[in-house]
């Protein structure tokens, strides 16, 4: 058994410290990445969740004007977020939704 | 546990494993980045890292060893005596034994001696049975003897 206790006087040799800034700004940047992803994916399906029923409303009011009850929540939703992405995404949400709501013709 | 500090407690280890199956150390620095890109983008619990680590860089080594290097590193290359022991065996031959081990002995060998792992941490990390893992390490012992009988 001297092999196996010469064995366990064994270490690495080797230092892993030369590439530290290397691998830690690759790890940084993949972390930024996979956040603004999710970003990305909050704001869309808060888009969709809101932009879809308020068509539906829309699309079935017969003057086609956009509900002033709606308009007033969007602006309330929109100036309480605090995420600068998602509130700008929705604010351009919201406009083409009154856009396409007061423009005859566009269902 | 902040990536920081995994980095910290385990990068070097890490490097030195992937060393052993890469033979490459660019190749192990490559690897070692994927790891690390990846444990940032990922949300694993790492309270208890050792297994998965290791299991992750074997992963990670094995993927990028395809790209076999011209000149192969050596074990004494990678893994070093420790300078307060005594030896019975003279350090360079037994690393030298080791590099004749096939790479699942010398792996077997490597991960229970110098990282300490239980045999059942080391089936966990190469992917096969309780019994295979001790008898790679009861094989590779008969071996180094074998080898460095006089």
């Amino acid at each position: 058994m001297t092999v196996e206790m010469d064995l366990h006087s064994l270490r690495w040799g080797v230092s892993a410290d030369g590439v530290q800034a290397r691998v830690m700004e690759a790890a940084r940047r993949a972390a930024i990445e996979k956040k603004r992803w999710r970003r990305t994916w909050i704001a869309a399906a808060a888009i969709l969740a809101i932009c879809l029923p308020m068509n539906m409303v829309i699309n079935q009011s017969p003057s086609a004007r956009p509900d002033p009850v709606f308009e007033q929540a969007a602006d309330e939703i929109s100036s309480r977020l605090e995420d600068r992405d998602l509130k700008v995404s929705l604010q351009v949400a919201f406009s083409v939704q009154r856009l396409s709501a007061s423009t005859p013709g566009v269902p | 546990m902040d990536l920081e500090t995994l980095y910290r407690d385990w990068a070097s280890r890490l490097l030195g494993y992937m060393m052993t199956i890469t033979r490459d150390r660019h190749l192990a620095e490559d690897a070692l980045q994927n790891l690390f890109v990846k444990l940032a983008a990922s949300r694993v619990d790492l309270r208890s890292p050792g297994v998965y680590l290791f299991r992750a860089a074997r992963n990670e080594a094995l993927t990028l060893s395809k790209k076999r290097p011209a000149q192969p590193l050596r074990a004494d290359e990678i893994i070093a005596p420790d300078a307060s022991a005594t030896f019975e065996v003279d350090p360079p031959r037994l690393l030298s034994a080791l590099d004749q081990l096939p790479a699942e002995q010398a792996e077997a060998v490597i991960l229970h001696v110098i990282e300490n792992l239980t045999f059942k941490e080391l089936a966990e990390v190469t992917g096969c049975s309780l019994d295979t893992a001790a008898s790679r390490y009861r094989y590779a012992l008969e071996k180094l003897q074998e080898i460095l009988r006089p």
